[in-house]
Parts: structure tokens; sequence; C-alpha cells
């Protein structure tokens, strides 16, 4: 194997263990706020950004868009819009947290606990979602299959042939 | 390239009508659903805060307190304390209460209407503080659940 194609599988190694590490944290993400909607429904109103009327269906729906595209991620399955929903996401979020932080806002962060006691909003938060960014633009753009569903299933098929 | 994106797009549009199916469905069978559209009024949301605990709002308030009636604890960080409260309070938050039972206890001996406050009607601070005193065995102290907003806003004095 010339040492350009091993490069170029590592790196889509790097990027097939990216889209599984992103996906994995939006399904945990998401299903802290499945669990408990009464929580996440104060964390949203408390960012004061939506209208008071979609504070509640966003509780009930978002974190089910969090959990599916990252569901698609970790399982290698629709991955160019369980990508594109994970980086919207986090433009909305890292947004979000910027305009609160600038405001001065003293509020929780909402993003793996729905408890408004958890952990509360920071500049390192904008990093981290600034960074989670750059990753899902990277599996969006980059990702070519490695260990999903279908590449096990053409594995197996090989052996099996 | 422009196909991978159009690939995304559509795939979102379906990710999304999952999310908004399966989203629905659960909160309307589930016990702990909600309402699809919230009641977030200051009276929604200081019912929800303060729950069972005893209210007093911020005109009653300063009735009582220029009557020299009322003992007010601002349950605000330090440095907003510092910065301005109602005359007379006394800053105690919820993570140093338990430094402060026997002040508590003396404010009760007093006679007066005890009233705990934080920031605005949003602020869960003064309930909280409420509850755990409660907890302790100390009480009745009321809440103010306008805060120091509604203070401000009512164009009462401060120190």
């Amino acid at each position: 194997m010339s040492e350009r194609l091993a490069r170029v599988k590592a790196f889509q190694a790097f990027v097939g263990a990216a889209r599984i590490a992103l996906g994995a944290m939006f399904f945990y993400a998401g299903m802290t706020k499945i669990i408990d909607p009464a929580g996440f429904s104060l964390a949203v109103y408390n960012y004061h950004i939506l209208p008071a009327s979609l504070v509640n269906i966003t509780a009930i729906i978002l974190p089910w868009v969090e959990a599916l595209a990252g569901a698609c991620l970790v399982l290698g399955l629709w991955t160019a819009g369980g990508a594109m929903i994970i980086s919207v996401l986090l433009f909305v979020f890292t947004a979000a947290l910027g305009f609160n932080l600038a405001r001065g806002l003293d509020i929780a962060c909402g993003c793996f606990s729905s408890s408004p006691t958890a952990e509360r909003i920071t500049w390192w938060y904008l990093l981290r979602d600034g960074s989670l960014f750059v990753a899902a633009q990277m599996v969006f753009f980059a990702d070519q299959g490695r260990f999903t569903v279908s590449a096990a299933k053409d594995m197996l098929h090989k052996g099996g042939s | 390239m422009k196909h991978h994106v159009m690939k995304g797009v559509v795939q979102t549009f379906w990710i999304v009508v999952v999310a908004v199916i399966a989203g629905s469905i659960v909160n309307l069978v589930r016990p702990a659903g909600i309402p699809f559209v919230g009641d977030w009024s200051p009276r929604a949301v200081t019912e929800m805060h303060a729950g069972e605990l005893e209210v007093i709002h911020v005109d009653d308030a300063f009735a009582l307190l220029s009557r020299h009636q009322a003992l007010l604890i601002d349950a605000r960080e330090p440095g907003d304390f510092m910065s301005g409260h109602i005359p007379g309070s006394t800053n105690i938050t919820v993570e140093n209460a338990a430094m402060h039972l026997e002040e508590v206890r003396a404010m009760l001996r007093t006679g007066k209407t005890l009233i705990a406050y934080c920031y605005d009607v949003d602020c869960p601070l003064a309930a909280d503080l409420v509850k755990k005193l409660r907890d302790l065995g100390i009480g009745p102290v009321r809440v103010m659940p306008e805060g120091w907003a509604g203070w401000m806003d009512g164009g009462y004095s401060y120190e």
C-alpha cells in the first residue's frame, strides 16, 4: 500500500471515528432531554429567545431531532442529513449561548441535562460548540462511510462468499 | 458536491418529520407529557417556582415594609446584593443558608413577616431558599415573586 493511500485510509478512519463520537454525543444529549420534558421546557424558556408559545413545542421536538440525527451518525445511515442537522443545531446553539453570555444572563446550559440547577453557561461552552461545529462539517464533507452498518454488512457478505 | 448537499437537505427533511411525529406521539401518550403550548405567564412561572409556598406581591411587601412589619431576605449573589438591595434586607443565598439559621430564627422571633426575593419572576432562588429553610423546620418565610426587578419597576427606594 502506498504511503499516500495509507494516509487517506487513516484520515477516513479518523472521520468515521469523529462521526460516531459526535453522533453518540448528540444521541445522549437528546435522550437526557426526552426523559424530562418539563425540565427542558424551563431551560428553553430561561434562554429568553423564543416566544412563550413556541417554548413547549421546541422542548418536545428538538430533543428528538438531536437524538435521531445522533443515531444516524452513529449507525452511518443518512450521514449527510444527520451531519447537516447537527451543524445547524450547533450553529443555533452557539448563537443562543453567545447572545445570552453577551447580555450576562446566568442560566443553565440545558445542553446535557435539563435541570435548571445544572451547569451554568460560560464562554467555554461557546468554544466547545464551535469545535463540534467544525467536526460536524468535516463529517458532512469528508465521511466515506467507514464503520457504518452498510460497511459492516459488506464485510460480512465478503467474508461469507 | 451539489448532489451531496441536496441529499443532505432531503434527509434532513425526513429526519425532522420523523422527530416531529415521534416527539408528538410520545408526548401525547406519556404521563410526563407537557402541553404543546405552555403557559409562561408571570403567574404560571411563579406558581411553578413557589408552588405551595406563601407568596406576597411587591406592592403588599412595600406596604408592610413601610409600616416596619416586614423583614426581607435577599437570595441573590452577594455581589448583586452589594450593588443595591431593598432597605434593611439580609443577604442569604441557598448555598450559605445553613450558616444563617440562627439569624433567620431571630428574625422570625420579632413577629414580623419574613419575605424572600431574588432577581425577577423567572428566578427560582428565593423559592428554593424558602423551601430549604422549611425543610430545616424554619418558617414561615414568604416569597416575593417579582424580585429585585419588580421592586425597581415599582419605583420603590433601595440602598
